[in-house]
């Protein structure tokens, strides 16, 4: 069972909303149950009571984050390195979230999940303005976020977290490489960023998991 | 001064960042885009934003040149 967050309250998470329903299509199709907090639905209230009860092996949120936190819908905090007592018993917890590798990541791992993909700083995603009313069709922000969509592909496949994240990683190196190919002066300025998102994915706790 | 940018830096990156297309859009974090003269500004203000940009801008160039980037990507197909 998978649960995933996925608020839409702003430009931001309304592209993450999107691109996530993608991997949620097709992980339903494969029948593996799904609770999808979207929009709205995506607050704390839920998002515990969810994790508590429920019990998912994978957690995947999609928003805004800091150094020690997860929000939702409105920025509502999720989870942080203040929530000491959950007993959390989750395999792997992804975060599509700014810089919540570096504190919450470790957290985590050291209170019952098995291990954390997330990133250690700012999460970015270039976009193309043509998209902004169809951001589920955006190719340039494509280049960002079907990487991070493709760790949940692989970790329901039964890659372990050690694979998923070094094929993630891969496929920002492809996009990469794509780019320089066709741009050899980046002039799009893309490579900047994939590189910065590519050094700063980090996976944490037990990579031999499998799902 | 603590934290300042090297202005030869800045120069550079600015100059870069003058180079996009008008309806260029980035999100870094927040929930709202960076335009292009959002990034400007950010840049020219040295920012918190500005100074992420300037460092993420001049990584990539030092990973670029050292060859780094290149080799990462000579291990994928």
């Amino acid at each position: 069972m998978i649960l995933v967050t996925r608020p839409n309250h702003d430009g931001g998470t309304n592209y993450l909303y999107y691109w996530s329903g993608k991997v949620i299509e097709e992980t339903k199709k494969k029948s593996v149950d799904v609770i999808d907090l979207a929009k709205s639905k995506a607050n704390r209230k839920n998002f515990i009571s969810y994790l508590i009860k429920q019990k998912p092996s994978i957690v995947w949120v999609n928003g805004h984050g800091n150094d020690d936190c997860v929000t939702g819908f409105n920025n509502d905090i999720l989870i942080s390195t203040s929530d000491k007592n959950l007993n959390l018993q989750v395999k792997v917890f992804v975060a599509r979230s700014c810089r919540c590798g570096k504190l919450l990541g470790k957290f985590l791992v050291n209170n019952g999940v098995g291990a954390f993909i997330g990133y250690l700083d700012d999460y970015i995603i270039k976009t193309s303005r043509k998209y902004t009313t169809r951001p589920w069709l955006d190719p340039v922000a494509g280049l960002f976020l079907e990487p991070s969509n493709y760790i949940i592909t692989l970790l329901t496949k039964g890659h372990s977290v050690d694979e998923t994240n070094d094929k993630s990683k891969k496929m920002i190196l492809m996009n990469l490489k794509k780019t320089l190919v066709k741009d050899a002066d980046d002039k799009n300025d893309l490579g900047r960023w994939l590189w910065h998102d590519y050094k700063n994915q980090v996976a944490l706790g037990r990579l031999e998991i499998k799902v | 001064m603590k934290n300042k940018v090297d202005s030869d830096l800045k120069n550079i990156i600015l100059a870069k960042i003058m180079s996009y297309d008008d309806d260029y859009e980035l999100f870094i974090g927040g929930g709202k885009p960076l335009n292009k003269d959002d990034l400007v500004k950010n840049i020219e203000n040295e920012t918190e934003v500005g100074k992420q940009i300037i460092k993420i801008q001049s990584d990539f160039m030092r990973d670029l040149v050292s060859g780094n980037i290149y080799k990462m990507m000579s291990d994928v197909l």
